[in-house]
C-alpha cells in the first residue's frame, strides 16, 4: 500500500512539475511577441566586487571575499 | 501568428543543410526578416544532423527540425526555401502551424528576425603562439568589443531572445575562452559583459567534454580541444529577452580578447518592430560550408 501510494505521489509530481513546465513554456513564448518596456542588466564575477558575511564567525573571518578582479577580459 | 515550423529534408547532397536556404517575409516587407542556411537556423550550424532538444528549437529522428518561436504577421507571411546546390531535393516535407484571429493583433506586436553569420575564420593573432595560456593570447585585452564575433545587429526597437552557434577549430585547445558582449542603444562599452564562451552557454570549465541540451541551453555537439573539431551550442533567453529602443549588436569574442581564429557559425533570433536593418548578404554557398583554414598557432591542420 505505501508502495502504491509512493507511485502515485511520483506520478502526481512528474504530471503537476511537467504541466508547469508547459505552462512556463507557454508563457515565455507568447510574450515573444511583446514589446518590454525594462532595462536588461547583469552582474558578474567579471566585474563586480563580491564580499558575503558568515554569521557566526570571529570578525576577522566574517568578511569572505569571494573576487577582487575588475579588469574586462 | 505562425506557431510551429517543422521541416524535413530528402537529399544525397552533403551539407545540404548549408547550402538549402530559408527566408521569411512578413506582411509584404521587400526584404526578408529571416535568412539563414536551413540547418543554421534550426540549430545544426556544421551541415550535419544530430539530435537535440530546446524550447523554441528542436532536431529528431529521422532528419526533422521543428521551430516553435511565434512568428507574427498581420496579413500576410511569405517562407522560401532556395536551393543553392547542385542536385535536386529529393524531397521537402512540411507542417506550418498557425493561428487565425477574428481581430488584428495588437499594433505594436513584434515580428521575429533571425540573422545568419559567419567569420570562416574568424581573424585572431597572427604568429608562433604556443597554447591558450601562452602570455601573447593571455595577456591580451579588449574593452570595447571592436573586433569581437558579431551575431547580430540590430536598429529600432525589440528584444533580443538567443542564438545559436556551430564552431569547427582551426587551432588546437579549448576554443571558448571568449566573452559574451551586448550593446544596447549605441552603448561604446558592453551594456552586459559575460565571463567566457561556455557560460555564456550557462556549462561550466570547457562543459567538461560532455555534451548537453536543455530547454534554454545547451551544448549538444562538443568535440575534442584541438584543431577540426566540432561544437554547437545554444542559448535561448526566453525568461530575460534583451530589449532595445534604438539599435543593438550581440557579439563574442573568438578566444580571449580575439586571439584565435576558429570557424564560427551562428543564426541570432530577435523581435522588433519594422522595418529592419539591411542584413548582411549572405556568404555565397561554397564559402558557408565548414573547412578547415591555413591560420598558424598550435595545431594548424592546415600549413
Amino acid at each position: 500500500m505505501r508502495m502504491l501510494q509512493r507511485s502515485v505521489q511520483v506520478l502526481l509530481f512528474t504530471l503537476l512539475s511537467g504541466a508547469a513546465l508547459v505552462g512556463q513554456s507557454r508563457e515565455w513564448l507568447n510574450s515573444l511577441t511583446e514589446p518590454h518596456d525594462y532595462v536588461q542588466k547583469r552582474v558578474s564575477s567579471l566585474t563586480v566586487r563580491v564580499e558575503m558575511t558568515i554569521s557566526g564567525r570571529s570578525p576577522q573571518e566574517k568578511r569572505l571575499q569571494l573576487w577582487t578582479r575588475r579588469d574586462p577580459e | 501568428m505562425i506557431t510551429h515550423i517543422w521541416f524535413t529534408f530528402s537529399s544525397d547532397e552533403m551539407y545540404h543543410l548549408k547550402k538549402l536556404v530559408i527566408r521569411m517575409y512578413w506582411d509584404g516587407e521587400a526584404t526578408p526578416s529571416v535568412e539563414a542556411p536551413i540547418g543554421d537556423f534550426f540549430g545544426l550550424g556544421l551541415g550535419e544532423y544530430f539530435n537535440f532538444e530546446s524550447l523554441p528549437l528542436s532536431a529528431a529522428p529521422n532528419h526533422g527540425v521543428n521551430a516553435f518561436f511565434p512568428m507574427p504577421f498581420q496579413k500576410h507571411a511569405r517562407i522560401t526555401i532556395e536551393n543553392a546546390g547542385k542536385m535536386k531535393l529529393d524531397a521537402l516535407y512540411y507542417n506550418i502551424d498557425y493561428q487565425s484571429y477574428a481581430k488584428p493583433l495588437p499594433a505594436d506586436t513584434l515580428y521575429f528576425h533571425a540573422q545568419y553569420r559567419q567569420a570562416s575564420p574568424a581573424k585572431g593573432l597572427a604568429g608562433d603562439w604556443k597554447d591558450n595560456g601562452d602570455p601573447l593570447q593571455n595577456d591580451r585585452k579588449n574593452l570595447t568589443g571592436e573586433e569581437n564575433y558579431v551575431w547580430m545587429e540590430a536598429t529600432g526597437r525589440g528584444h533580443f531572445v538567443g542564438v545559436t552557434m556551430s564552431v569547427l577549430q582551426n587551432q588546437d585547445y579549448w576554443w571558448g575562452e571568449g566573452d559574451d558582449m551586448f550593446f544596447v542603444d549605441g552603448a561604446k562599452l558592453p551594456s552586459i559583459n559575460g565571463t567566457g564562451s561556455e557560460d555564456y552557454f550557462l556549462g561550466a570549465y570547457d562543459f567538461g567534454g560532455k555534451p548537453f541540451s536543455y530547454a534554454l541551453y545547451g551544448a549538444p555537439v562538443v568535440g575534442e580541444e584541438k584543431a577540426g573539431s566540432r561544437s554547437s551550442v545554444y542559448r535561448f533567453h526566453l525568461d530575460s529577452p534583451i530589449p532595445f529602443t534604438k539599435s543593438f549588436k550581440a557579439t563574442i569574442e573568438h578566444g580571449h580578447a580575439n586571439g584565435r581564429s576558429d570557424n564560427f557559425f551562428s543564426v541570432a533570433y530577435w523581435y522588433q518592430a519594422e522595418p529592419h536593418a539591411q542584413f548582411p548578404a549572405l556568404p555565397p554557398v561554397e564559402d558557408r560550408l565548414p573547412r578547415l583554414h591555413s591560420v598558424g598557432g598550435p595545431g594548424n591542420a592546415v600549413k
